[in-house]
């Protein structure tokens, strides 16, 4: 499997984005069900992806996608957006198959212990559709506080939706 | 197929940098261990580091040789055009090979070229504080610490010192 192990956990490695694994990302971020998880509304066609996924995620420096590898296999995706020098934006999508294996809070721990203690930055920042129950239940348990309500920010399955905005301090993350 | 034999020690060889050698340099990179003490904490891919061996490792100003023992790259060794007449050495070697002496004879040699070959007046070095086995080496080959840069870079969850480092032709022997 290509990708460099960057992080390592005890059930995960998360690995370089490689563009082996373009393919699959395509295809995962194609399902509606996925994309308002994630906040994104409207599918692109696979050309038009692959020259985004080239010019935004394998040359911008700013961003950070990283692949969540679960014995050997792709298991989902995880991201990391540079806000200012003080907080950047931590999103994450495990794949159907490997949800409920606690797979999700071991990556963000991982990529949250490397903003804060690599790239120092301030704060953590997520951003959850409201309804996103077991997002919030996950980043709650790595400390994460509800610090407000994006209202009526996001249009799914007909209607306007809140968005959650949750936060991780450094201090926080440390103390824990 | 290994790079070219570019200068040769006892314990390792200096070799040029080949397309072939893209992967090893990704995975070694992007080592929390071998990061840790490099400017570049981000991830880098496949593309990225072809990308450096396209433009960089192939230019025309830096001179960047794999570190082999035989013909199995273990790390890289650079030159860094930094004043007029003035090189900066830099160097990673995989945690695999550490504690050999792997990096203080891999930077005797690129330094000996330096000297030698590229007419340099003066070569210097940078270390994080943290990173002992660098300045150990900068030591052994008779380098004289001339700064301390206090916590001019965030590493390893703190603000740390850079400490710098310089040798002159005429110490060089």
């Amino acid at each position: 499997m290509p990708g460099a192990v960057f992080l390592e956990g005890e059930s995960c490695k998360l690995k370089t984005f490689e563009q082996e694994y373009f393919d699959f990302y395509i295809d995962d971020f194609t399902h509606s069900e996925v994309l308002s998880k994630m906040l994104m509304n409207r599918p692109r066609s696979p050309k038009n992806m692959k020259e985004r996924l080239k010019e935004e995620w394998l040359t911008d420096e700013d961003n950070i996608v990283l692949v969540v590898s679960h014995e050997s296999e792709v298991a989902g995706y995880l991201f990391l957006r540079h806000e200012d020098k003080v907080e950047a934006e931590i999103g994450v999508l495990i794949r159907e198959e490997f949800r409920r294996k606690g797979l999700g809070e071991e990556s963000v721990s991982l990529l949250v212990d490397y903003a804060f203690e690599e790239l120092g930055y301030h704060r953590v920042l997520a951003r959850v559709l409201e309804t996103n129950t077991a997002s919030k239940n996950m980043l709650e348990n790595l400390g994460f506080t509800v610090e407000g309500e994006e209202r009526e920010k996001f249009f799914t399955k007909g209607e306007y939706k809140d968005i959650t905005r949750m936060s991780l301090l450094k201090d926080e993350w440390r103390s824990k | 197929m290994p790079g070219a034999l570019f200068l040769e020690g006892d314990k390792v060889n200096l070799r040029t940098v080949e397309e072939e050698d893209i992967e090893f340099i990704r995975d070694t990179y992007n080592l929390p261990e071998v990061r840790k003490f490099l400017s570049y904490r981000r991830p880098a891919n496949f593309e990225q580091e072809k990308d450096f061996f396209e433009n960089v490792v192939c230019g025309d100003e830096q001179v960047n040789l794999a570190i082999c023992r035989d013909e199995e790259m273990m790390g890289l060794v650079s030159l860094i055009p930094k004043d007029e007449g003035v090189q900066e050495v830099g160097i990673w070697i995989n945690p695999e090979y550490h504690g050999e002496g792997y990096g203080t004879e891999a930077s005797r040699l690129i330094i000996g070229y330096a000297f030698r070959e590229l007419n340099v007046h003066k070569v210097t070095a940078r270390a994080y504080e943290t990173n002992k086995p660098s300045q150990k080496i900068w030591e052994k080959l008779g380098f004289t610490q001339e700064g301390e840069m206090r916590e001019q870079v965030y590493t390893d969850g703190e603000w740390r010192d850079t400490f710098y480092y310089g040798i002159l032709e005429e110490e060089w022997n």
